[in-house]
């Protein structure tokens, strides 16, 4: 009784990831693939993983691929495992997946999604020149006795010393 | 009729701080005589918080009760939820945690309210507009668009519970605590603004909100941890941080309100960084808003995706009237905030702190950048990219391992002029421990640079921290003759918010290495094992015993796999992970089964099982090193943050007993 009650969840449950994926034609062909594909010469299931934790499908939110219990996650799995009995390599089951749902499924986004990197860097940049600019245009002149030791500290402000000991000639 | 209750307090409730608003105002426009409408507007801020009270109250009583006509108690509540879950599902669903919001924030104005004004009374009509404002917006949200009390035409048998992913112990306490940070940075903002409008521009804000600052920030940082502990206990992946968009909300007003905690010293010291600190605590509560945005209105899709709703565009008006209104003051007091001081040398502790600002920001927006990348993308290539965590991992981690370094020299710096002899002496040993660690390591075959960097820093700053201690503790116990622990506790008491905030930083170290560790040394396998079978990972061997299935009510069945673990041919455990599936939701929720040590975690999770046949499941292994110690310094953290907000004794101390000159200073009447 328990048994089927959870048998029929399950089928029910599956059949809302079939409405989900159903559009999708390499899908329903894994599907008529036998489910229990761990076969013994197969990929184990750590190397499916290997590749699934690459991976996060676009309808669970947020759920890398190899931990996600759900049902069109699970055939996603039987995906990757088909093609990695194909012989393809990991690499091109990922180009495969960003190209068919675009490369918000890759864990990892590849470098031409360049704008993602570009402004980080860029606050980096523009952070540290404000840094600087503002350290230095906050700095009081200190009395020339004083900043020859201060110039000593600095280690490796060669232009500094230059200019400070021209400065200081001129001023003898 | 607890419903109608609920709803007319509510609505009170706005009223009063509607009327408390106004009254603030026209009492700060009439100057000395409008202090009885100064007086009458603090009361009716306070009376907010009663009125909310009973709003909560009655939502409480009607989820207990099993209220089901009410939509919100029918969505979030069901008959057999243990009475714990029934209270949380206050904050279960988005109207109830909008009105629970509310509650926070008009407890915690109440509670400004009570304090002592003293000398910055001046201050009190802006705090309470400011205050104000920000609990009208949000119960404006709860009264109109989302309100947790409508009714149903029709009375439901029983609710359809809370989402299953919530009905954990976390979720009682990390909500609140995410809503206490949140709402409690209102305080320091309102103090600020208070100070911009009223002209008062000297520190006493600061001195003021400092504590409510700490709380907030306190508060923030336990629910951001207990999010990460729930997703470990919960969500089944081995791990506590996925950069969800949500998690994010709430991480990136926490850079910001750090950065905030520390810029405020050089002001407080130095008098320099006005303009900058206001625009700075602005920005936190900014960022807090659209944190808020975020994680309610849905249109970033995350984990939390129970929480939408069509609330965005009213907060994309409340982020652009706050944006405006700060940008609106800051500019034009921005004369009287120019600094009183200017930098002495590049070299010194001021710098530091710039230099740590500057890498918090940078953090702050990069994860606002990654967070919002799924919109922006959207609007300018016409295809939505979300990044997922290889991007974030990549683009935050130098800047942390800068902070944590950071961390470790700045306080060795001293204010003005450091001396560059001195920081090398003080230095000297933490960095020799340092790198005989990493090498070390690496005679242990550690290959991994990223953690080679977190181990190596780990040491470094938590080594120089100590130091810290040791050598104050050593000073005072050679001119004073106390034991060493008695001075260790003197140095701590005379000045708490210095080793206080040590703790702090001590407790970031010990966090460090437990993300160090798990995340670059976790391993994990999975397979299928028939009953009797096993499978090895990292020294560890698990043995499948068994499966039990069973229907626990009508809501869930429930699948639980019974593992022993050994070591070493020893059995050290059982361990029992479960699958648990509620009917009504048709959502399964997978529970790991835990051994933890100081070293590891041993996780176990249940993947799957053969419904017929041979007795077979699937069973996925994480081992999870060192993980513990981010929760033990999470636990260090709270201490570290009492201590350094922990009122001194000095302060309370009666005036008669305060130095006069003359007076001769013993142990009794002295710095204490």
């Amino acid at each position: 009784m328990l048994k089927r009650a959870n048998r029929d969840s399950r089928r029910d449950r599956r059949r809302a990831g079939f409405k989900w994926m159903g559009a999708i034609l390499v899908l329903s062909i894994v599907i008529l693939l036998p489910t229990a594909a761990w076969a013994d010469d197969g990929p184990t299931q750590d190397e499916v993983n290997a590749v699934s934790r690459k991976l996060f499908c676009p309808v669970c939110e947020n759920t890398p691929l190899d931990v996600c219990p759900t049902e069109a996650c699970q055939q996603w799995r039987d995906v990757i495992q088909t093609r990695l009995v194909e012989g393809q390599s990991e690499q091109e089951i990922l180009d495969y997946f960003a190209e068919m749902y675009g490369d918000s499924v890759l864990a990892q986004p590849p470098p031409r999604q360049w704008a993602a990197w570009a402004l980080p860097v860029l606050f980096l940049v523009l952070g540290a020149a404000a840094l600087v600019f503002w350290l230095r245009s906050w700095t009081k002149p200190v009395p020339i006795a004083a900043q020859v030791v201060t110039e000593e500290q600095i280690d490796g402000n060669q232009p500094h010393t230059e200019r400070l000991e021209r400065e200081l000639t001129e001023w003898e | 009729m607890l419903a109608d209750i609920g709803l007319i307090s509510l609505v009170l409730g706005l009223a009063t701080a509607v009327y408390a608003a106004v009254a603030s105002l026209v009492g700060a426009r009439q100057g000395v005589r409008g202090e009885a409408w100064i007086a009458s507007a603090r009361n009716a801020l306070v009376a907010v918080w009663p009125l909310l009270t009973i709003s909560c109250g009655a939502m409480i009583w009607m989820l207990i009760a099993g209220d089901f006509q009410v939509e919100y108690v029918a969505s979030v509540a069901s008959r057999e939820m243990p009475v714990f879950l029934k209270v949380a599902a206050l904050w279960g669903g988005q109207a109830g945690s909008l009105l629970f919001w509310s509650w926070v924030a008009a407890a915690f104005s109440a509670l400004v309210m009570f304090r002592k004004w003293g000398s910055d009374k001046a201050l009190l009509p802006y705090v309470i507009a400011v205050s104000a404002a920000t609990e009208i917006f949000f119960m404006l949200l709860v009264v109109f668009i989302e309100t947790p009390f409508g009714k149903l035409d029709f009375v439901p048998q029983n609710g359809s519970g809370m989402n299953p992913l919530l009905r954990h112990a976390g979720m009682v306490i990390h909500p609140p605590m995410l809503y206490l940070g949140f709402v409690g940075f209102t305080i320091p903002y309102a103090f600020a603004m208070a100070a911009l409008i009223s002209g008062r521009l000297s520190d006493e804000w600061i001195h003021a909100s400092r504590r409510w600052t700490l709380a907030a920030w306190l508060f923030l940082t336990l629910g951001l941890v207990l999010g990460g502990r729930w997703a470990y206990d919960v969500l089944g992946w081995g791990g506590y941080w996925a950069w969800d968009p949500v998690e994010n909300a709430a991480l990136i007003p926490w850079l910001a309100g750090t950065a905030y905690l520390h810029s405020v010293m050089i002001q407080e010291k130095r008098g320099m960084l006005k303009f900058w600190n206001m625009a700075l605590i602005s920005l936190t509560y900014g960022l807090v808003v659209l944190g808020t945005f975020l994680t309610r209105s849905g249109i970033i899709s995350s984990v939390h995706a129970f929480a939408r709703s069509a609330i965005g565009p009213l907060f994309f008006g409340y982020i652009a009237l706050v944006s405006g209104f700060s940008v609106y003051w800051l500019l034009r007091r921005r004369a009287a905030l120019r600094a009183e001081h200017r930098l002495d040398s590049i070299f010194s502790r001021e710098s530091a702190f710039l230099v740590n600002n500057f890498l918090f920001i940078a953090l702050a927006l990069t994860v606002l950048y990654g967070t919002l990348f799924p919109l922006i993308t959207e609007l300018f290539a016409g295809e939505k990219i979300t990044l997922r965590v290889g991007w974030y991992n990549q683009v935050t981690g130098p800047q942390m391992a800068a902070v944590v370094l950071l961390m470790g020299i700045a306080p060795l710096l001293s204010w003005r002029r450091a001396s560059a002899r001195r920081l090398g002496r003080a230095l000297f040993l933490p960095t020799l421990v340092s790198i005989l660690l990493v090498v070390f390591l690496i005679l242990q075959d550690v290959r991994s640079l990223g953690a080679l960097i977190g181990f190596g820093i780990s040491a470094f700053v938590g080594l120089a921290t100590i130091l810290e201690f040791w050598q104050a503790a050593r000073a005072r116990r050679r001119t004073r003759g106390e034991s060493f622990l008695v001075a260790l506790n003197r140095i701590v008491v005379r000045n708490r918010r210095r080793y206080g905030g040590y703790l702090v930083h001590l407790s970031i170290v010990l966090m460090t290495i437990g993300i160090t560790g798990s995340y670059f040394y976790q391993q994990e396998t999975q397979g299928a094992l028939r009953r009797g079978e096993t499978m090895t990972l990292g020294g560890f061997t698990i043995l499948y015993e068994g499966l039990d299935e069973w229907q626990e009510g009508e809501e869930m069945f429930v699948s639980e796999a019974t593992v022993a673990v050994y070591r070493d041919k020893e059995q050290i455990a059982t361990l029992k992970p479960r699958r648990e599936f509620y009917i009504g939701h048709q959502q399964p929720v997978t529970i790991p089964a835990v051994r933890s040590t100081v070293g590891e975690d041993f996780y176990v999770i249940l993947v799957g099982w053969e419904q017929i046949g041979p007795d077979q499941a699937t069973f996925k292994v994480y081992l999870n090193p060192l993980i513990n110690w981010l929760w033990a310094g999470t636990l260090m953290l709270i201490v570290g943050t009492l201590v350094a907000a922990w009122p001194s004794r000095r302060a309370r101390l009666p005036v008669s007993a305060a130095y006069r000159p003359g007076m001769i200073l013993t142990e009794k009447t002295s710095i204490v």
